[in-house]
């Protein structure tokens, strides 16, 4: 009975059960000074003066800032995906860009007094015309958002390959629509939060960070702040999720560690959710005009997009490469031979768009599996069929996609297959038929995924970020009872790979999982690691794991081996114990050869004491996950609202580390993509004020709006030493078009055209009564 | 303001400004730091606590409503450092990821049970509706409170 594959229990649970989590707000250090922040109420204007004489008389104030004041003492904010960025300091300095930007900081003995401080702050602001929407940023005559680059546009890819010119020249049928993927939040249950303790005597500072890879973040904070990274340390605790919106580095928090260095105090900030929404990073945000050429049998021939990416006004760690993974991804799992792909990316005067679970892919499924949904319907072709006639057959593999991709696993008609049947596609049609004769709109609707993932081989076009590791590290440390440390450079915000590495570990060595103990997020004690995002923990993470763990038994079988008197390699470790090969009486057990290791009284100076090992595991390549899903809906006509009765998730993980951690996985990226197909939308007006920056107005989906989810899986180990794939972004991609296929399916009797989400009943009702 | 407030079964006399929510008597005076706080609007329900045998947001409720008032929180349940029941089936059902929510989620789910010890799971999800989890997509959660019939009471 091997560990991995087993549901066993994660070893994170008990404590944060019990209340025993650990999070940035739960660490206190005394004489902490606490933040504030001043923050623009305009998307773009002049700070023509900024007076923070009554601030710093409230009680209890420390210390108060401004970016004007405070111009030319703080750093510049550098992207880590283009060398051009715009100009960033923590606080602005005499401009601000968008609703939110940070102006001014204001330092206080308590957060309620500095709240009450930095209400007290006067700034002064002379409003400039702003722009929101992408499309017209890009006319010649739009405002602004950076004058002195002279155009919003920050760049343009465009790839043509195959020959699609031509395909649409012969299609016999050219479907064309355009479809928006909104803006959104990642809204992870635990906002920011930031404690920064400097040492000023010996120039240390330990920074208790919020976030999702501290090894880049501490890397950058050096190179931004010109420290020691030597004496810089970034512990990530527990992290109450982050979803990629903990990846960056953000100006208040840099404001934070600056003020920290200034006055040599610590500084904690903790962001309320109404700051998160405005000045914490959004994703998604772009619109497609797409065409599909098919031949008369259904058959895609080319799939040409040209679509806008609004990134908002500033660079961020990933910010203008996100939109670049739609791209090479619009294909899917779908054999098209020919693609016109054009992506242009604008500035705006709203937040940064960031890494946001499944960015990118998310947006290229979205757009792809509602295209070929309106090709069935303008076909009229069945939806599965149409795409069964489309999907890339197993005797196809391995397959290059247009883009140079070469997937090798997975078999994804019959993941779709699974999905039709689970749904009990067979009885839909009759069902649909019968609800609309008493009056009831019920749809269903199918989308596939294909997640690329695990990024990224160091020095591979996926990985183009500067000190951005494509590779993880462990190191794992067995004492001499024979039980470990694990220490990962995985940082999870919830993912439980601690877990999943005690099980590969246990594996390995031969040990129970309880005696395999796991330790991340803390640059102090852990080897230079990645962190957690981009499905990359097994896939990664796991492989870091595994190797070190395979180093270390390697050095047991050498000290077994001279307690034993053999050679190495007639040594068999089998069953917790070294064993001669043919001689099964002469064995020595786990636990002798791991204290033998340390204290060397029978092999004397052969080794050095010891037993660990150190891995960096950089992947080969990336790493591809595959599933089908289909939901079934109710629309209610008299209000729009949407209601879904069945959604089924298929999916291929490849090899699964614990079953339990896996559903969750899939579970919690669909309610994801439920809150995205129907519910969330980051909203500005026409000010480019932002009203949905609450709980109340953006609206997560609760217990109520998920249904029960009816997974299976069909897998496909992939061709890596443990098999696996990944899978935390999986549920995210299909999700959002199952469900707007399945409305577009339910009103289909109405003519109506799904090109937006997210489908609320206002939207669903107003496009029913289109009067 | 002086108040006394029964937490987890222990008597705390405690001296705060009127204005101070419970959550932050909670998490800053008595260093209870078990029950979050996740948004500004009582929408999440991060900071559940049981207040006199009922499931209230801790963020709406001014410490001064709670004098003389019997308070539940996380850490009042781990009997002897077991978990209770409810614990132990978040633990089995892979109920919690981040762990973020989940303080908030246990002492709602626990104010409910108690009421009704088997109910459908239509009543567990419209009973959980106040607590948002972003990471589980709550079936996870729905089938721990649903096989808890006895959720488990402070020590």
């Amino acid at each position: 009975m091997t560990a991995v594959g087993a549901r066993l229990p994660r070893k994170e649970d008990p404590r944060i059960l019990s209340g025993g989590g650990r999070y940035v707000d739960d660490i206190t250090v005394p004489h902490t000074a606490h933040a504030c922040f001043v923050r623009s109420p305009f998307a773009h204007a002049d700070i023509t003066s900024v007076d923070l004489r009554r601030a710093r008389r409230a009680p209890g104030v420390v210390a108060a800032y401004s970016g004007p004041e405070s111009a030319g003492s703080m750093p510049l904010i550098p992207s880590a995906a283009a060398d051009d960025s715009p100009p960033r300091t923590p606080l602005t300095g005499d401009r601000v860009h968008y609703v939110g930007e940070p102006v001014a900081m204001v330092l206080a003995a308590d957060p309620r007094s500095a709240l009450n401080a930095a209400e007290r702050a006067d700034v002064d602001y002379e409003p400039l015309p702003h722009v929101l929407d992408p499309w017209e940023a890009l006319s010649p005559d739009a405002p602004l958002v950076h004058p002195d680059r002279r155009t919003n546009k920050i760049g343009e890819i465009h790839k043509v390959l195959g020959d699609p010119d031509g395909a649409f020249e012969r299609a016999d049928h050219v479907v064309s629509r355009q479809l928006a993927v909104q803006r959104i939040s990642a809204s992870p249950m635990e906002p920011r939060a930031i404690l920064a303790v400097p040492e000023p005597a010996s120039g240390h500072l330990t920074v208790y960070l919020s976030c999702q890879g501290p090894h880049t973040l501490r890397t950058w904070l050096a190179h931004i702040l010109d420290l020691d990274e030597s004496k810089l340390r970034i512990v990530a605790p527990d992290v109450g999720g982050g979803f990629g919106s903990k990846l960056n580095l953000y100006s208040d928090e840099l404001a934070v560690i600056w003020a920290a260095l200034e006055l040599g105090i610590p500084v904690k900030w903790v962001e309320t959710r109404t700051e998160n929404f405005t000045a914490g990073v959004h994703a998604r945000d772009q619109i497609h005009n797409a065409e599909l050429a098919l031949d008369a049998g259904g058959k895609i021939l080319a799939l040409r997009s040209h679509f806008v990416g609004d990134l908002g006004a500033y660079f961020h760690f990933f910010t203008p490469v996100v939109p670049d993974l739609t791209i090479d991804t619009l294909t899917g799992n779908y054999d098209i031979p020919s693609v016109d792909i054009k992506l242009e990316k604008v500035f705006t005067n709203k937040m940064s768009i960031e890494a946001l679970r499944g960015s990118g892919r998310a947006e290229a499924t979205f757009v792809l599996e509602r295209m070929i949904e309106e090709a069935a319907r303008e076909l009229d072709l069945d939806p599965v069929e149409i795409r069964l006639r489309n999907l890339v057959a197993p005797d196809q593999l391995p397959y290059e996609t247009p883009f140079g991709l070469t997937y090798t696993g997975g078999d994804y008609p019959a993941l779709l297959r699974r999905a039709a049947e689970l749904v009990g596609y067979d009885s839909v049609r009759a069902g649909q038929a019968e609800a609309r004769r008493e009056g009831r709109y019920v749809g269903v609707g199918f989308a596939t995924y294909n997640l690329l993932c695990g990024f990224s081989p160091s020095g591979h076009d996926w990985n183009p970020m500067k000190f951005f590791p494509g590779h993880e590290s462990t190191l794992i440390r067995v004492d001499p009872q024979g039980k470990a440390v694990a220490y990962s450079g995985l940082s999870p915000q919830g993912q439980g790979s601690d877990t999943i590495v005690a099980q590969i570990v246990a594996d390995q060595l031969q040990v129970p999982f309880d005696h395999i103990t796991v330790v991340h997020g803390d640059t102090e004690t852990i080897p230079f690691g990645g962190g957690t995002h981009g499905s990359r923990g097994a896939v990664v993470g796991g492989h870091a794991a595994l190797v070190a763990a395979q180093r270390v038994v390697e050095k047991a079988r050498q000290v077994a081996a001279a307690m034993l008197e053999a050679a190495s390699e007639d040594i068999v470790f089998a069953d917790g114990s070294f064993a001669v090969a043919g001689s099964p009486e002469s064995t020595v057990s786990w636990q002798e050869v791991a204290e033998e290791a340390h204290f060397l009284k029978r092999c004397g100076p052969m080794f050095e004491p010891g037993l660990e090992a150190t891995a960096f595991y950089d992947p080969p390549d990336v790493n591809f996950a595959f599933g089908a899903n289909a939901a079934i809906v109710e629309v209610d006509i008299e209000t729009g609202k949407v209601k879904i009765l069945e959604f089924v998730s298929v999916d291929d993980y490849g090899v699964g580390i614990n079953p339990g951690i896996v559903d969750g996985q899939i579970h919690g990226g669909i309610a994801q993509g439920i809150g995205q197909a129907l519910y969330e939308q980051v909203s500005h007006d026409e000010a480019g004020q932002v009203p949905s920056a609450s709980f109340a107005s953006y609206l997560l989906p609760s217990a109520v709006e998920v249904p029960r989810l009816t997974l299976d899986n069909i897998v496909s180990p992939s061709d890596t030493p443990l098999g696996v794939r990944g899978v935390g972004e999986s549920g995210t991609l299909a999700s959002p078009p199952a469900i707007a296929n399945a409305v577009a399916d339910a009103l289909a009797p109405f003519g109506v055209r799904i090109d937006r989400t997210p489908l609320r009943p206002s939207v669903v009702w107003e496009l029913i009564h289109p009067e | 303001m002086r108040l006394t407030v029964a937490v987890n079964g222990v008597t705390h006399r405690v001296d705060c400004h009127p204005s101070t929510l419970l959550v932050h008597l909670l998490r800053e005076e008595l260093e209870l730091t078990g029950t979050h706080v996740g948004c500004d609007t009582s929408s999440c329900g991060a900071c559940t606590v049981i207040l006199d045998g009922a499931a209230v947001k801790s963020c709406t409720v001014l410490a001064g409503q709670a004098d003389g008032r019997e308070i539940e929180t996380v850490e009042g349940f781990a009997d002897n450092h077991r978990l209770s029941p409810l614990q132990q089936a978040f633990a089995d059902h892979f109920a919690l990821q981040c762990g973020f929510c989940t303080s908030g989620f246990l002492m709602a789910a626990t104010a409910f049970l108690r009421q009704n010890p088997e109910p459908s799971e239509a009543e567990v999800r419209k009973a959980l509706e106040g607590n948002l989890c972003r990471c589980t997509g709550y079936q996870h959660i729905v089938d721990a409170v649903r096989s808890t019939r006895t959720p488990g009471d402070r020590r």
